[in-house]
């Protein structure tokens, strides 16, 4: 009797058992499969999110300028941005719910851009200008929408496989669903511009011209620097910066006893920037005049002349950026870089001085047109806060005098640079987002 | 005699307890802490200003406790108006000035009352603990607020319990990818790019961003970068995958080795 049921629990319990295992597989590969879908649907989401973001920030330049040229080159930007985030939009798995507002906003912020394009529309012409305060509040809305559902999905762990779920089933609550549709009802509009930072070609063959420096030699670029400290070296690697396509030497060591890393450049012998490793303790020190210490430090490691350019404040740290004065205007694209700890103002948590070895002033051509000159040329509508002389890249990557104006428009605030050799507008950057 | 002496002590803790209020009563209105205001501040005190900038009507934005572009351009304006030096800067003279402009103005509470409350209680509503939790990103020029705040997520999912370099160094990664022509042309793209971060795939991404990972990706966007250019990164102990092991390294931090 007891051998019979052995015999029939054998196959029982190797079926029980395959079927179990088999079973885990499928669960397996659904999970593997949602987690994909998921991520794909992710993807779609926050491109979208971006494509919005960036084009928002496209309209926003585009309504204020008024030099013809970059107008054009807005309004190509703005249509391509929207038809991408038209794309997007399509990947996103809503199927039963679609987005036709929404699509069909994005669709008009393409072709309101592509007839002035073919117009050769002028910006500061009222029709022009009418229809790009509508562009701008639908965009910003959408905008707002998108960035706000972005963080309830991040912060909330939200999933779209649960969101398609409650849309098959027709009923129920879902988040994602419920933002989409708040976005939809409203409706609206949107940007790419942060293009590839990169360093011009003939400053790098200038960069690399120089000297290279030893081992020892870059160690004492790093002990030079921290003169006054108590510096203690650990290591020193050649790495090939692939991003700045240039040799550096990796530092690594102690500077009063706190970790610190370095990259020295091993042309020229430059130091291009070190952090140290130690979080900013309790506040000792207000960010409102920690700027000074960060001025100071500057002043002593050879940068006499900075003005400041941003800053912010995150907890106990403060970032600073500023830009070296040359001829008595500001470069801006050579931003200094330092973190102050609010707990030690006196040494810097970070420093980065590497575009202004990277991206050097060299010849700049005479400047030919007056502030209040080139004022004249604005678009009417923006209202200039502050001027500001400055040298800037234009496209060709070289230095151009320029009169920098801070304007505002509706409460956001834009950095137009117009070049006082040509007259001509070099670029504008929203100060919000940027 | 014996039920005199209670009714003296009361009435001596009463008159104590009052004269120590009368100087409250009688000092002018407090407003602000003492420290200076400036682009870039955030807290209560720039709540605080920005409400009372508002009051006077001199400011339209929101009060959110962030010493933007509109703040700024506001506190200039009020400082031209009351002919002051205009330099965008909140300090002594221009706190002292807005407070007696705005005397109507009733907050919540003003910074100084709830700095007084903070060492009262020891608790600190800008602490910086590596577990703070962040609801939006901070705006840093560069980089969107929506690409900051995926860019932090990633972090903090692949990169939790990695020392704070380790956590630059793959934010770091992430911006080398987005400007390099092998890879998507936006950091959501990057991130999203089917198999290139496991946190994307495995929901690691949604977990709360800390002050630390939101810290990470400022210095990467400011530029400091311990990868020194790599575009790759991995783990030795969890993966085989001969592709990131043929890469030449750059350096190890942490876990993780960084490769070009």
């Amino acid at each position: 009797m007891n051998h019979r049921y052995v015999w029939y629990s054998l196959p029982v319990a190797a079926l029980v058992l395959g079927l179990g295992a088999w079973g885990i597989d499928q669960r397996n590969a659904r999970t593997a499969m949602a987690a994909e879908l998921n991520s794909r649907y992710s993807n779609s989401f926050h491109e979208l999110t971006a494509h919005v973001a960036d084009l928002q920030e496209e309209v926003g330049k585009a309504r204020v300028t008024n030099d013809a040229t970059m107008f054009q080159e807005r309004l190509r930007s703005i249509w391509r941005l929207s038809a991408l985030a038209q794309d997007e939009i399509g990947k996103i798995p809503l199927q039963l719910m679609p987005l036709h507002q929404t699509q069909s906003a994005l669709s008009f912020v393409a072709s309101k851009a592509d007839n002035w394009i073919v117009a050769g529309a002028k910006p500061s012409s009222p029709g022009v200008q009418a229809g790009l305060d509508k562009m701008f509040s639908e965009t910003q809305t959408i905008q707002r929408q998108t960035a706000d559902l972005q963080a309830k999905i991040m912060n909330q762990n939200l999933t779209w496989t649960a969101a398609e779920t409650v849309l098959n089933s027709g009923k129920g609550d879902n988040q994602i669903v419920d933002g989409f549709r708040k976005l939809d009802t409203s409706m609206g509009a949107f940007v790419e511009t942060a293009s590839p930072e990169s360093v011009p070609t003939s400053a790098l063959k200038a960069f690399k011209q120089q000297a290279a420096v030893s081992h020892t030699q870059a160690q004492n670029v790093v002990k030079q620097f921290f003169t006054g400290h108590h510096l203690a070296v650990q290591s020193i690697k050649a790495v090939t910066d692939p991003q700045l396509t240039a040799d550096v030497y990796a530092v690594k060591g102690t500077v009063d006893g706190t970790q610190m890393e370095a990259s020295v450049s091993r042309n020229g012998g430059h130091l291009l920037w070190y952090s140290l490793q130690r979080p900013a303790r309790s506040a000792t020190a207000d960010f409102g005049v920690v700027a000074a210490d960060a001025i100071q430090f500057l002043h002593a490691h050879g940068f006499k002349q900075v003005t400041e350019t941003d800053a912010y404040q995150l907890g106990n740290i403060g970032y600073f950026t500023f830009s070296p004065v040359v001829h008595g205007a500001s470069v801006l694209d050579q931003a200094i870089e330092v973190k102050v700890g609010l707990d030690n103002p006196t040494l810097p948590l970070a420093f980065n001085d590497e575009r202004v070895y990277l991206q050097p002033v060299s010849s700049v051509p005479a400047r030919r047109f007056s502030a209040a000159k080139l004022r004249s040329a604005l678009n009417p509508k923006d209202r200039v806060e502050m001027t500001q002389d400055t040298l800037v890249l234009d496209r060709n990557q070289t230095y151009q005098p320029a009169v920098s104006y801070f304007v505002t428009r509706d409460g956001a605030t834009y950095r137009i640079d117009v070049s006082a050799s040509t007259g001509k507008e070099l670029d504008t950057t929203d100060l919000q987002t940027r | 005699m014996k039920k005199a002496l209670p009714r003296f002590l009361m009435l001596l803790l009463s008159f104590a307890m009052i004269s120590s209020a009368a100087p409250a009563l009688d000092s002018p209105v407090r407003a602000f802490t003492a420290s200076v205001m400036r682009h870039g501040s955030t807290g209560a005190n720039v709540r605080e200003l920005q409400s009372r900038l508002k009051l006077a009507g001199f400011y339209g934005g929101k009060i959110d406790g962030v010493f933007g572009w509109r703040t700024y351009w506001a506190v200039r304006l009020f400082q031209y108006r009351f002919g002051m030096k205009v330099d965008g800067v909140a300090g002594a003279k221009t706190k002292a000035k807005l407070a007696a402009a705005t005397k109507s103005w009733h907050g919540s509470g003003t910074a100084a009352t709830t700095a007084a409350t903070t060492a009262k209680t020891g608790r600190s509503t800008s602490s910086t603990s590596g577990k703070q939790m962040f609801t939006a990103a901070p705006s840093v020029s560069g980089i969107t607020k929506s690409d900051m705040n995926l860019l932090a997520h990633l972090v903090a999912g692949e990169a939790r319990g990695e020392p704070f370099q380790g956590q630059v160094a793959v934010a770091a990664v992430i911006l080398h990818r987005v400007k390099s022509p092998k890879f998507p042309n936006t950091v959501a793209g990057v991130i999203y790019q089917p198999g290139a971060f496991s946190a994307a795939t495995n929901g690691q991404i949604n977990v709360p961003v800390n002050s630390q990972a939101m810290a990470a990706v400022v210095d990467a966007v400011k530029g400091w970068d311990p990868s020194h250019g790599a575009l790759y990164y991995f783990n030795p102990a969890k993966t085989n995958n001969r592709f990131v092991w043929s890469r030449p390294e750059i350096t190890k931090i942490g876990h993780h080795i960084f490769t070009m």
